[in-house]
């Protein structure tokens, strides 16, 4: 059993707040008329988004495998693809070669310029708005907000507040050192990609480095919601078309186990492998291993147990296997500096 | 198969048929019950729900399996489509 | 020309009078108490800023009727008006009689009053009264009206106060605005101002009680029930109201907000006072009528104009009760008294905030306070473009399934004019563009098939598992919210209801903002019916898309008139002039709608006619149009 300690990051970002500079993150600025066109002809799903309106896709390979996991954003007429693909990938090339017959747009490599800090936590909606301003208070899940400095992206894929903030390159020190110094009195602590990992795994949020890495279906997945039913033509979907045509057999399920496990681990059932283990990693929270496991129909149902991986019992459970605290922090009535006091219940809508 | 977790996952899928169909049907949600993944998110990303449609969820719900839920059980089953799978079948089942 | 107050009258749950009201307001009293009207056993909270005198009163067409006459008898008396025959009424309401019925309260009140003027009803939820007071400005204005009695009423009913409670919205005691608990408290109510022009007041030896400055409105284009939280939208509202006003942020010292209580408005609407006046903003006291009377719904407006300009007139401001402690990032100065606080107001902003995501905020200020029109002479008015739409399933062709989830056929029908008025224009949707135009819709009920959605819920189920969904499509403004958030409309919105309503009040409306006011250029008239026994028409919507100030365009908008004949003459009357018969194939003699400006259009478009003339009037309650359509240079 691993130790309770070593997971400040982890902790950071389930009770308060963590900094994360986030080297893997592109933003790429379409502009021009035919914006959304372009938008339209690479992603799986409707593009039609309100001004200042923010989307979770997939760009997908032509066996619907996605290679990219990405949020599309609308500021007034301007298009931003935001999000995790590969360095080795050339996304403005792979854009350019789906142009069809769409020509009247440019695109802008924002990362050329800007760098990006995340803030992820119950509270960092408490810290953005005392370092930036309360404006950011106004923002909805999966919104954009253009500042002075740069933007602001509500989005975060750990199931607490996240804030994704694009500032010029030049600023990055000023800018570091205005945040931790903000982040003082919400015990910020800064991390890296492993905390953010074992968070979006708790929340089965897709990991392009993980479960990205094992030539996935969106159904297998869990994540045919990041695509329209509607949408008839994008990269893909003659794969998805035959996908839905035949069905699949497996799917991605979350699991918990009391010991670790290796990716590719295979999970048993009566002597029989009905599946193997996709991702996995310790939950501090929870005390125990969490994991998503490519499991067979039908066994791929939640809430079975049954199940053993290296003679260890092993079940299946709903995501996200996290109550996260986010979800019980309430805008109007909490603040960080009060959260140990009683919560009168009867104060809430 | 053991008979118990034979049972278990009858129990499951034909739930998740059941919470799809009112999904799809009192939300009109414009997807097959096959697009229905049961760890879709509910609201924010995934189906992209609001608290109306809580609202909505939790009285068709009540109504079809005929089962009653409280204010904090609701909001803490409104996470994702298997969150709600597993209020109805501890609701209707038990833990059994 | 320079618009004053000249009357108010008030009924809600401090009193039956202006002076009984402020009373209570001046002793601290709260007008919420328990509910006895209707059974809400099943319900936890149980309260409403009740009339305790509706109690007694049979039904709530009786009980709507009650209230509208003592405030617009106040109202009437309280400005020593003698000669009703040139008042006219500009009336709010929404939620208090569903269906078909909405304005029969507005021409019942007309008659019951003998007023003789125009009758024009509003219904924009909880921004009808304010919406009503800001029109009724503009007819002064404009020379269309002599003296308005401008206001609202609504009841609280079951139906209603079971709705807030299924969203969630109910506070668990009297509500709180700007601290805690989190949530609402509905009340009733109803409030008329007497306005009329400083002049026509001067003639009659009345003292004027106040200046209206002016008012602005705008719409969200965010979510059918909540407000877009960044407050955009009340910000804007706000500015457009300074404008009007010629006013700055920093000569505002009363703001009277909407502040219902609710987490998602008051948080929204302080985000949008304070984006509209910036620095300023910290330094006004901002305080909540809504804390002592409930929210009075469509009456709202008219009840927290009452309120300010009582509080104005004894040199106070009205309280914030229940305040407690204050939010995160909330007003500094709530006014969190019990009694209201010595405080010398030369101008307050009057806020409110709707289903459907539309915003008003009014302006008033002293007697002694100038006007100055936005613009001395109006501007041309050119027709851009046109629309019919019978087909609910039109508008799936330009927007995805998942934008028109839920939603009814009054919207699908608005939905798909609209979309079909932006496409003839090129003006692509949810664009910059958009986000100043503005649409006003003649609309006389909700739709048939949302009402039978919302009772079926009730009957097969019961009342505390109602359908939310269709609860939210149940006010008369939801239409033209849906077009806002599927094309990005932001400019000023409104709804106007007749019965039938031919979109033509929402035309002379609508052409009057583009002449006169700055707000936008661009404006969308459009009238939708889902069903129509009386007129056996199908279900249809048609729209026009106005401009402001083009000059060169080939067919222009040259007059628009209101007015109204008190003697009944239907037979006459529904000829229509200029050679376009009124007379449609097949069927009997019925007014002309906005569907034969279209046809006015298309004649000179085909070069049949160079000017046509369509003169008529409604033959259910005498309100005549006239409408010059000809063509350009």
């Amino acid at each position: 059993m691993p130790e309770e300690n070593g997971y400040e990051g982890y902790l950071a970002i389930r009770n308060s707040v963590a900094l994360e500079e986030e080297t893997d993150l592109h933003c790429l600025l379409i502009k021009g008329k035919d914006a959304f066109k372009i938008l339209d002809q690479i992603c799986p799903c409707n593009v039609f988004l309100q001004n200042g309106q923010m989307k979770h896709t997939l760009l997908l390979d032509e066996h619907a495998v996605p290679f990219a996991d990405v949020y599309i954003c609308r500021k007034w007429e301007d298009a931003y693809l935001l999000g995790y693909w590969p360095s080795s990938i050339n996304m403005i090339d792979w854009i350019n070669r789906h142009q069809g017959s769409v020509s009247d747009y440019a695109i802008i490599d924002l990362n050329e310029s800007n760098f990006f800090l995340t803030l992820n936590g119950p509270y960092a909606w408490e810290l953005c708005a005392n370092a930036i301003g309360p404006e950011i208070l106004g923002m909805p899940y999966l919104s954009i907000m253009m500042q002075n400095f740069g933007m602001v992206f509500r989005a975060g894929i750990t199931g607490e507040y996240g804030y994704h903030l694009m500032f010029p390159a030049e600023q990055k020190k000023e800018w570091t050192d205005l945040l931790l110094e903000a982040g003082k009195p919400f015990d910020l602590v800064v991390t890296d990609r492993t905390a953010r990992a074992q968070c979006t795994l708790e929340n089965f949020f897709f990991d392009l480095n993980r479960e990205g890495q094992h030539l996935l279906t969106p159904p297998e997945l869990q994540l045919q919601w990041r695509l329209s039913r509607q949408k008839e033509k994008y990269p893909g979907s003659e794969a998805m078309q035959s996908i839905r045509e035949k069905g699949w057999n497996k799917r991605l399920t979350c699991f918990i186990t009391k010991n670790s496990a290796q990716v590719n681990d295979e999970i048993i059932y009566e002597k029989e492998s009905v599946g193997r283990v996709i991702s996995i990693g310790y939950s501090p929270l929870r005390k125990e291993f969490i994991g998503k496991a490519l499991i067979e129909k039908p066994f791929w149902h939640a809430g079975l147990s049954g199940f053993h991986i290296n003679n260890q019992e092993l079940e299946t459970i709903s995501a996200p296997a996290i109550d996260n605290r986010s979800i019980h922090v309430n805008l109007n009535l909490d603040s960080y500096f009060t959260r140990n006091e009683n919560h009168d219940e009867s104060l809430r809508q | 198969m053991q008979t118990a977790l034979k049972k278990r996952i009858e129990i499951r899928e034909s739930t998740m048929i059941d919470v799809a169909e009112i999904l799809i049907s009192a939300l009109h949600l414009k997807f097959e019950p096959g697009d229905l993944d049961p760890d879709t998110p509910l609201f924010g990303s995934g189906l992209g729900l609001d608290s109306v449609d809580a609202v909505v969820i939790i009285v068709e719900l009540e109504s079809r399996f005929n089962i009653s839920i409280s204010e904090e059980e609701g909001k803490n089953a409104l996470r994702t489509i298997n969150t709600l799978i597993d209020l109805i079948i501890r609701k209707k089942y038990g833990n059994a | 020309m320079k618009v004053v107050v000249t009357g108010m009258g008030i009924q809600c749950a401090l009193g039956g009078s202006v002076k009984e009201f402020w009373a209570g307001v001046e002793q601290g009293n709260s007008g919420i108490s328990l509910i006895k009207r209707f059974d809400v056993s099943p319900f936890e909270p149980k309260l409403g800023g009740m009339i305790p005198e509706g109690d007694s009163i049979e039904s709530d067409e009786k009980r709507l009727f009650s209230y509208a006459r003592t405030a617009a008898k106040e109202g009437l008396m309280n400005a020593a008006i003698t000669d009703r025959s040139t008042v006219s009424l500009v009336l709010g309401t929404s939620n208090g009689v569903r269906g078909s019925k909405i304005n029969d309260i507005s021409y019942d009140l007309a008659e019951e009053l003998k007023l003789g003027g125009l009758v024009i009803t509003v219904s924009t939820a909880c921004t009808s009264s304010a919406h009503a007071i800001g029109f009724a400005a503009d007819l002064l204005r404009r020379g269309t009206a002599k003296t308005v009695i401008a206001g609202g009423v609504d009841i609280l009913t079951l139906d209603v106060f079971a709705g807030f409670y299924c969203l969630g919205l109910l506070s668990k005691s009297p509500c709180s605005p700007f601290s805690n608990p989190l949530g609402t408290t509905l009340g009733e109510g109803a409030a008329f101002l007497v306005m009329e022009a400083e002049e026509t007041a001067k003639q009659r030896g009345v003292q004027s009680q106040a200046v209206f400055m002016g008012y602005g409105m705008s719409a969200d284009a965010y979510h059918d029930t909540r407000p877009e939280p960044g407050g955009t939208g009340i910000c804007k509202a706000i500015t457009a109201a300074l404008k009007d006003s010629n006013l700055k942020p920093v000569d505002i010292d009363y703001i009277n907000a909407h502040g219902t209580g609710t987490a998602a408005n008051d948080s929204a609407e302080w985000r949008g006072i304070q984006t509209a006046l910036s620095n300023h903003a910290v330094k006004i006291p901002i305080s909540s009528s809504k804390s002592f009377l409930g929210h009075g719904q469509g009456a709202a407006g008219a009840m927290e104009a009452i309120t300010t300009l009582a509080g104005m007139q004894h040199n106070v401001i009205p309280p914030t009760l229940n305040y407690t402690r204050p939010r995160p990032f909330s007003p500094p100065d709530p006014v969190p008294d019990k009694h209201p606080r010595p405080h010398v107001t030369k101008y307050a902003l009057c806020t409110n905030s709707a289903f459907g995501g539309l915003n008003t905020a009014l302006v008033f200020g002293r007697n002694d306070s100038d006007y100055k029109p936005q613009k001395e002479s109006p501007r041309p008015i050119s027709v851009l473009g046109y629309g019919i739409n019978l087909d609910k399933d039109y508008i799936n062709n330009f927007v995805p399934y998942d934008d028109l989830r839920s939603t009814d056929l009054t919207a699908q029908l608005l939905a798909g004019v609209v979309a079909m008025v932006l496409n003839n224009a090129g003006i692509p949707f949810r664009s910059n563009e958009c986000e100043n135009i503005g649409l006003y819709v003649g609309q006389d009920h909700i739709s048939e098939d949302s009402r039978e959605e919302f009772e079926i819920s009730i009957r097969e189920r019961n009342i505390k598992h109602l359908s939310a969904s269709a609860f939210t499509r149940l006010v008369v403004n939801y239409p033209a919210g849906v077009c806002c958030r599927l094309f990005g409309i932001k400019g000023p919105v409104a709804v106007t209801t007749a019965k039938p309503d031919s979109g033509l009040t929402a035309l002379c409306l609508a052409a009057d903002n583009l002449a006169w006011r700055d707000d936008t250029d661009l404006m969308i008239v459009a009238a939708v019916a889902s069903h129509d026994p009386d007129s056996g028409k199908p279900a249809r919507a048609v729209g026009l898309l106005l401009k402001a100030g083009d000059e060169k365009s080939p067919v222009r908008l040259k007059k628009w008139s209101m007015f109204r004949n008190p003697i009944h003459k239907h037979e006459e009357s529904l000829k229509a002039d200029g050679g376009l018969a009124c007379l449609k194939a097949g069927s009997s003699p019925v007014s002309p709608d906005l569907g034969d400006i279209v046809s006015a259009i298309k004649a000179i478009n085909d070069n049949t006619q160079d000017s046509v003339q369509i003169k008529s009037e409604q033959s259910l309650n005498n309100m005549g149009f006239e409408i010059i359509i000809e063509r350009g240079n």
